[in-house]
């Protein structure tokens, strides 16, 4: 049948929650991290760009679901993520 | 396909339409007629500047080079306008199933629109240009002179006119008709190109907003709105070829305006490069210019996929081998050739050699011209009372197919090596030659950009008599 | 069949493609365009990392912290929407919607405050290369969540006549992938401009 969804393909509520309250404290971690200035640069961006691809990661699986949607399309949009901030860790120097 | 769409298919096809659906579409017929008749002058003229690049004395003092390459390209956007506009005056009543709103209108704007055209072309040949601008007005309000734009006042003011009757016509046909995608989109496009066009009204004496706002006619066009245009045209005649859903190509359509939209318009910015606008114009045109062949590849995988998916063996197949051309000649020479310029650290060295004119051929050809020819090849043969033409009258039609494009494939990459030649010598070489010293080096490229030339004249040709070929109809 | 709305090849039916395919390649086409000026970016900071480092010195990182929750919490509110209308809850899923219009909402008035100092302050597309790269690749943005709340509010809009009663609730799905993506560009932009200095 057209368009009908498994209601079991979404997170359940309470997982809901829980990868909210996980992206909400990496990006507070983040802002914290650049604001009390306690790395240096040489640290801070690396490991920022791992928050945002870990956020990223979240939201592609979980979110957009597309752990349930066909290879190419979650290969797509994880490569996507992956070269976009794999680049732009080699691009601090 | 479950059993009861065959069965539908079946009936439909059973009595499927020997002619057009509403007697108004008729008046597309006149429309296509004279867009082939330009269509012929603008390759004799493009025979003519092909020649005068290798042997400069030719026809002068008659036709000097720079008015024969005015004629070669106003005919070019004449001819596509006739083809627009008889292409709006059939599929607009078709899809909006009811007749045109005023057909004796659409006659009348024909006429004006051929006579002004043939002044116009006459007052290019017969006066100095100067001359021309003098007597046309152009001392009043100031907008000749620029490439693709070169018509007197009076000219465009009658474009203009042209232009509102014929929107008025469709308009009005499409707000008491069905509303579909196609002809909405369709609309949308023809709108934009009319408004776009006032822009050639706008001529600051500043050099650089002059050119920049050139580009808001020139770009905006054939970037933008009239790719619209193509996507509905190409739809329209795949919806028909095909049997294919409506909604799905409708959806192909959505998708293929919104890539167009989003990388189009910023894309004007690789015309900014080097003229005297902000440096921002240098990363902004080149990101989204780099993504310019992306609306032009959805149009192939979309024709391929329509066709390959095709519900009905449609009889007129050379309208099909047309709308399959159009989808990879357009994603090649607009696609493909455009982007070999638009990146500002490649544009620096290839800015105006003949690799902007190898893009130009094919772009020009594969998206827009063959996009109109699709159209004609489809509707003509309805036009004339038949479904499709015989056999043997598309056999040529296809040969002509065959012949042109390889003839422009064969242009396009004369002027590309002619290009590499210019960026090479002239350009990046440590001991640069002269502009002429750099010609003398590729003059044999450009004879042989005239032999092509030829054959894709008598490519025309052909397509000419695949008009007049009778044969044995099919049943 | 949603996986089947272009035509292409034949896609397994085990594999479930989360809304309309037709919007899928729309995305895909759109992170292209992200990329490439992430990319571009990336290029010119590593030309001339001391001008980037002195301007992303400049920002604060407030409103763009609070802005990337409201982001989130617009993407979990969708999320909690579409779970609602495959389980047929219509009420639900249409409050949930709303939340993620009003997340939407407020960050346009954040980023609106945020851009209208930067402007104030006399900073245009012309003052060098960092904040050239920060007005094209942030206004960029916002014009996508604005378009964003368009879709999500054109889905609310036929929530309300029951379109998506009995799970069938492809255009839900659609509109949540668009704005899952918007989402994801801003997660990279956010470490990219504001955090990573």
């Amino acid at each position: 049948m057209a368009g009908i969804v498994d209601p079991m393909n979404t997170p359940a509520p309470l997982t809901q929650w829980l990868l909210w309250a996980w992206l909400s404290g990496l990006t507070l971690l983040a802002a914290v991290l650049a604001e009390t200035g306690q790395l240096s640069q040489h640290w801070l961006a690396p490991l920022v760009l791992g928050f945002a691809w870990l956020k990223g990661w979240v939201v592609i699986e979980r979110y957009m679901g597309l752990r349930h949607a066909p290879h190419w399309l979650r290969a797509s949009v994880h490569g996507w993520l992956l070269l976009v901030t794999g680049v732009l860790l080699l691009s601090f120097r | 396909m479950s059993n009861a769409s065959a069965a539908t298919l079946a009936a439909e096809q059973a009595r499927a339409p020997a002619q057009i659906k509403y007697r108004s579409q008729a008046v597309a017929k006149p429309y296509f007629m004279a867009a082939i008749g330009l269509f012929i002058g603008q390759i004799l003229f493009g025979l003519i500047i092909g020649l005068q690049y290798v042997k400069g004395d030719f026809l002068f003092p008659a036709i000097n080079f720079s008015t024969a390459r005015m004629v070669h390209t106003n005919l070019l956007i004449v001819w596509l306008l006739f083809g627009f506009m008889g292409a709006g005056y059939f599929l607009i009543p078709e899809e909006c199933e009811r007749e045109l709103y005023s057909p004796k209108l659409a006659i009348i704007t024909f006429w004006v629109f051929l006579v002004a055209g043939a002044l116009t072309i006459v007052g290019y040949l017969g006066l100095p240009y100067n001359v021309l601008a003098h007597l046309t007005g152009n001392d009043l309000l100031p907008t000749m002179g620029r490439g693709y734009l070169e018509q007197p006042l009076i000219t465009k003011v009658g474009i203009v006119l042209v232009a509102l009757s014929f929107l008025f016509n469709l308009s009005m046909t499409l707000l008491s008709g069905r509303k579909t995608s196609i002809s909405i989109v369709m609309l949308l496009g023809l709108w934009g190109l009319a408004i776009f066009f006032l822009f050639s009204f706008v001529n600051p004496s500043n050099l650089v907003l002059d050119k920049y706002f050139w580009w808001w006619v020139v770009h905006l066009w054939v970037e933008g709105v009239w790719e619209l245009i193509m996507g509905a045209m190409l739809a329209f005649v795949l919806v028909k070829v095909t049997g294919v859903d409506r909604e799905i190509i409708e959806k192909w359509l959505y998708l293929i305006i919104a890539m167009t939209l989003i990388t189009g318009i910023i894309g004007t910015g690789h015309h900014y490069f080097w003229i005297g606008t902000p440096a921002y114009w240098q990363v902004w045109g080149s990101i989204f210019s780099a993504l310019e062949p992306v609306p032009f590849f959805m149009m192939t995988m979309f024709a391929f996929n329509m066709v390959k998916r095709r519900r009905r063996q449609h009889p007129n197949q050379a309208a099909t081998l047309w709308a399959l051309g159009t989808g990879v000649m357009s994603f090649l020479g607009a696609g493909v050739w455009g982007f070999l310029g638009t990146l500002s650290v490649v544009n620096y060295y290839t800015h105006g050699t003949q690799l902007t004119a190898s893009h130009g051929h094919m772009a020009f050809y594969g998206a827009y011209a063959m996009v109109v020819l699709t159209m004609i090849s489809y509707t003509m043969p309805l036009l004339r009372g038949r479904e499709a033409n015989s056999p043997q009258a598309q056999n040529v039609e296809k040969l002509a197919f065959w012949v042109m494009t390889l003839s422009i494939v064969g242009i396009t990459l004369c002027l590309t090596a002619a290009g590499a030649t210019q960026v090479w010598l002239q350009r990046m070489s440590s001991a640069p030659l002269s502009f002429m010293e750099t010609q003398d080096h590729i003059m044999p490229l450009y004879w042989a950009r005239l032999v092509c030339g030829l054959g894709f004249f008598s490519g025309l040709m052909l397509y000419l008599i695949s008009f007049f070929v009778t044969g044995k109809r099919e049943a | 069949m949603p996986a089947d709305s272009l035509l292409l090849e034949d896609i397994p039916q085990d594999r479930h493609v989360p809304g309309d395919l037709a919007m899928w390649c729309f995305i895909l086409a759109e992170l292209a365009v992200f990329g490439v000026f992430f990319l571009v970016y990336g290029y010119h900071r590593w030309r001339d990392p001391a001008l980037f480092s002195h301007g992303q010195q400049q920002l604060h990182l407030l409103l763009p912290t609070l802005n990337t929750l409201l982001l989130l919490a617009g993407s979990a509110a969708i999320v909690a929407a579409v779970r609602a209308f495959a389980l047929n809850r219509q009420r639900s899923g249409r409050r949930w919607l709303m939340s993620t219009m009003l997340a939407g909402g407020g960050f346009l008035v954040l980023k609106a405050i945020e851009l209208g100092g930067k402007f104030a302050a006399g900073i245009t597309l012309s003052s060098g290369d960092f904040w050239m790269f920060y007005l094209s690749l942030t206004v960029f943005h916002f014009l996508h969540v604005v378009l964003g709340m368009v879709i999500v509010a054109a889905v609310w809009w036929q929530a309300r006549d029951g379109r998506y009663a009995g799970a069938a609730i492809d255009g839900v799905e659609t509109a949540a992938a668009y704005w899952h993506m918007v989402d994801l560009v801003w997660i990279v932009l956010f470490a990219l401009i504001y955090v990573a200095r």
